[in-house]
């Protein structure tokens, strides 16, 4: 209890809930502009996050992670745009509700309830669950921390790419830049290639701001060139939802809540998959599923929640187990580790007053986010009409000043702007950039608890399989890297005996 | 797609391979009992690299003789979007030379008028107004609200 008040006094404080109201309209402002992601605005106000304060920046991240979210919703109902890739699924009543039946207001104000009862929920789940995911973690050694590790990285590398070969070569190519610089254990020099710049490792951040926002400005300016933004008259009937509306939907609310906050903590999963399988399951549950995709109030409600829930979900391995469920997430570990707190079992017993000022962070991120929707909705909507000839310059001078302002470095800039080219050309070719970016930031800690469990073992390899939780971990691990593979093989040769017995007849 | 993966996979096994010869050159220090030594480790990764961008080389390959025809190009290198992307690489690595000699305002205020005329923005009032607006709120947002150090430039220092 004493933790919880002394994590409520780190965060009830006139700067701490002014950096957290900051986060959440600067998320806000980043979700409603078509293109921008949420990954990309973390990505891009990390550098701001790291020159504050204290605890600030964590609290301005947890703003913008909640805002982002919410952000795209309002595109996709005024004007059939999803603002990021989580409200995909807001279009498909969000929209209908909006022009076909001349209601926006109502749109929008059901997608904010929906959004601020996902995030809330999701923040109580993560309360209730992270100490007693950590105390079991507790007990964890070098070989499973290492095992868990590998799980993670396995799992995103997986699934966010279409290809998991590509998956598993970004995971080695950020394996392997995490490996650049001064050997701890042994001194040696590693790939610094003789220059002071490489001797301590690369920065995590130009690679984060040249790979997630920088590569994506260019994709945005590569698409949109000469072409105009739809603009948004927003006639708003009303803010606030009628308790007719709020009655139809709660049970919505609740599943779709739990859906994202379960999907949440699955590592490589993402609110753009919560928010589907949440508006599948509100259509299937629903009485009236014909309704949906006509501007059913469930078919908004539903997404919008699930994705809002996965804000608690993905920071309940974060902070228990230190692994990241999404690319957010992988932003947010990086963030709190150069601001000192390492996540992880030892967070809880070490610094729970940390750990609590994080939950109840992110619980004021979602009311805030609430009173924002429903009191600034006719700026924000207006805000999304911003064209891209003055965002784009904002945004690269953002990703430059970002990645000059940590280390004060011009050699940053220069490896912002190759990574920020090569993201260009590997994001085209299929590969994914959340396995690239989980490899550098994990990749430290792999290797550590690796050699480590070989010394505890004195060079015995069978450690890692001797052990039940890590050998659990390592075999989910392959299993989750090799299955689609298989599974695809199968399929092929499934698909192939059709044909040629088709022929055959 | 062919084609770019073809070529990754090409660069990813030459970097993998140069990662090999250049582990096995680390200094070797005394470490403890027990400890694979410093080059263990990125020699696993590279060998991972290779291996799996092997795999995907051949993976195209039999994609290539299994497809009927030529695919769509990936890029359209001739698109005007993917020329101004061009035109961009190139304003952004003067705009880091420029922030080295001439700091960050003289260097953001040619940026974001290079940007915006290459993005097809002719309009003087609102290069004029876009170009004095970024660059005053990124200043006063970094440099005085946050107090974070921007590039001086050593000319004008």
């Amino acid at each position: 209890m004493s933790a919880i008040l002394s994590g409520l006094s780190l965060v009830v404080t006139p700067m701490g809930l002014l950096a957290i109201l900051g986060g959440v309209l600067g998320g806000i402002f980043v979700g409603v502009m078509p293109g921008l992601s949420s990954v990309m605005g973390m990505s891009i106000m990390l550098p701001v996050a790291l020159s504050m304060k204290g605890n600030l920046g964590v609290l301005m991240m947890l703003g913008i992670f909640c805002g982002s979210i919410y952000g795209g919703s309002i595109t996709a109902i005024m004007i059939n745009t999803p603002g990021t890739a989580n409200s995909a699924a807001t279009c498909l009543d969000g929209y209908p509700m909006a022009h076909k039946y001349h209601q926006p207001g109502r749109a929008i104000s059901i997608s904010t309830t929906a959004s601020t009862f996902g995030g809330l929920f999701s923040a109580i789940m993560l309360m209730w669950t992270s100490p007693i995911l950590a105390s079991f973690a507790l007990k964890f050694s070098a070989q499973e921390s290492f095992a868990l590790a590998l799980f993670g990285i396995s799992v995103v590398a997986s699934v966010s790419s279409g290809n998991v070969l590509k998956g598993m070569m970004g995971a080695f190519l950020g394996l392997l830049l995490a490996t650049i610089g001064v050997d701890v254990t042994t001194g040696a020099y590693r790939f610094t290639f003789g220059t002071v710049y490489l001797t301590g490792g690369i920065s995590n951040i130009p690679v984060l701001i040249g790979l997630f926002a920088f590569s994506q400005g260019l994709i945005n300016v590569q698409e949109n060139f000469g072409k105009e933004r739809g603009k948004v008259a927003p006639k708003l009937e009303r803010i606030l939802p009628t308790r007719e509306d709020l009655k139809t939907i709660f049970p919505t609310l609740i599943r779709s809540s739990v859906i994202g906050t379960v999907i949440g903590a699955i590592p490589g999963t993402g609110g753009d998959i919560a928010a589907w399988v949440g508006y599948n399951e509100a259509k299937r549950w629903s009485k009236h599923p014909e309704k949906f995709g006509d501007g059913a109030p469930d078919g908004i409600a539903a997404p919008e929640a699930a994705n809002n829930a996965i804000s608690g979900g993905a920071l309940i391995p974060l902070l228990a187990l230190s692994i990241p469920g999404d690319a957010c997430t992988a932003i947010m570990l990086g963030a709190l580790m150069m601001l000192g707190i390492t996540p992880g079992p030892l967070l809880m017993s070490e610094a729970p007053d940390k750990v609590y000022m994080i939950i109840i962070g992110l619980f004021f991120a979602n009311v805030f986010m609430g009173l924002c929707g429903f009191s600034g909705i006719k700026l924000f909507a207006k805000i999304s009409s911003v064209p891209n000839i003055i965002l784009t310059p904002l945004i690269f001078v953002f990703c430059f000043v970002g990645t000059y302002a940590v280390n004060h470095t011009v050699q940053d800039i220069y490896l912002m702007i190759i990574c920020g080219i090569l993201g260009f050309f590997i994001i085209k070719a299929g590969f994914s950039i959340p396995p690239i970016i989980l490899g550098l930031i994990l990749g430290g800690i792999l290797e550590k608890n690796f050699r480590r469990s070989l010394v505890l073992s004195a060079g015995n390899w069978t450690t890692f399989f001797t052990r039940p939780i890590s050998c659990t971990f390592i075999i989910i691990a392959f299993l989750s890297l090799f299955s689609p593979l298989i599974f695809s093989a199968l399929k092929k040769r499934k698909a192939q005996k059709v044909e040629g017995s088709d022929a055959h007849e | 797609m062919r084609k770019y993966n073809t070529i990754i996979s090409l660069v990813l096994i030459a970097i993998g391979a140069m990662g090999i010869y250049m582990a096995l050159n680390f200094e070797a220090r005394g470490g403890n009992v027990g400890d694979p030594g410093a080059a263990f480790w990125p020699i696993l990764l590279c060998c991972g690299l290779i291996f799996t961008s092997a795999l995907l080389l051949v993976q195209t390959m039999i994609e290539g003789k299994k497809a009927a025809g030529p695919e769509e190009p990936l890029i359209d290198y001739r698109s005007a979007g993917v020329h101004c992307v061009f035109i961009i690489f190139g304003i952004m690595i003067g705009y880091a030379i420029l922030l080295y000699y001439f700091g960050f305002i003289i260097a953001t205020l040619v940026f974001v008028v290079c940007t915006m005329l290459a993005m097809g923005e002719r309009r003087p009032l609102w290069l004029g107004l876009t170009t004095v607006g970024i660059t005053g709120f990124i200043y006063v947002l970094f440099a005085l609200i946050m107090n974070v150090v921007l590039p001086k430039g050593i000319l004008l220092q």
